[in-house]
């Protein structure tokens, strides 16, 4: 999936994000949603979410919500968008279909309508909460506690006083 | 035939839908592989429609016709623009 349109970090440290990611597939399953997931080679997930009615055939494939989780060393990264049911990449055919920006900006339109995005980040935030309050060894809670500051961009932890991110430099706002 | 453009429900495009069931179309993705020929071929189909769809409109409608196909060639370009941009960032 090379568009992404939503995302949040989470300043958690999680050593396994696999309880995170069967938390959000089975909300959605129960959902009567057609769920697929699968742990990546860097121990991230992702996931794809597809029902009728929201998503349509694009050339013959399912299109879904993919959902990335991925372990930045710092939180958690989750990322959103709209994509090709269990496939990671948008296969060749469907990027090289003219109309293609079309579909995905209508797809994406119909998934925002139906505030999925929102939901499945918002799932992926009370997962964490939960597991976080049960579980102290696999998930550390930021040393600085409420109140820390994070760059929006990489994640870093900030002091108080940084005007600038000082892992990439982004404007601290 | 008078097939829709888009969805009656949804609005979304359904072109992809029509394009799936062209046999040019299948005969891609079941081999895999594109000879010159095929491009040759599928270039004087588009341009004999073309030149059909030209005869009929009106000058009103040829302008819109020919809007759409610009502004539809910009959208795809842009986009792979924008894709490029993404990628690179990984």
């Amino acid at each position: 999936m090379h568009i992404f349109k939503a995302s949040r970090f989470f300043p958690v440290k999680i050593s396994d994000l696999t309880p995170i990611a069967n938390d959000v597939m089975d909300n959605f399953r129960k959902k009567g949603y057609e769920v697929s997931g699968e742990q990546n080679i860097t121990r991230g997930w992702n996931i794809s979410l597809h029902k009728g009615g929201i998503f349509k055939s694009v050339l013959g494939m399912k299109t879904a919500l993919n959902i990335e989780l991925e372990n930045t060393g710092t939180g958690v990264m989750t990322k959103a968008g709209v994509g090709i049911f269990g496939l990671q990449a948008i296969p060749t055919v469907i990027t090289y279909f003219v109309a293609w920006p079309v579909l995905l900006t209508q797809i994406w339109g119909l998934v925002q309508q139906a505030k999925l995005d929102d939901e499945a980040l918002q799932c992926v935030d009370r997962s964490i909460i939960a597991h976080s309050s049960e579980n102290s060894n696999s998930f550390t809670a930021p040393a600085a506690g409420l109140g820390a500051k994070f760059c929006v961009q990489c994640g870093s932890s900030l002091q108080q006083t940084d005007r600038f991110c000082p892992n990439c430099g982004k404007k601290v706002e | 035939m008078n097939k829709p453009w888009f969805d009656s429900e949804t609005d979304i495009l359904l072109l992809d839908e029509y394009i799936a069931e062209m046999p040019s179309f299948k005969k891609i993705l079941a081999d895999g592989v594109v000879e010159e020929q095929e491009i040759t071929e599928q270039v004087h189909k588009v341009i004999s429609l073309m030149k059909r769809l030209e005869a009929m409109l009106s000058p009103e409608a040829k302008d819109v016709t020919t809007d759409i196909f610009c502004e539809l060639a910009v959208l795809y370009a842009i986009e792979r623009k924008y894709a490029e941009k993404l990628h690179s960032k990984i």
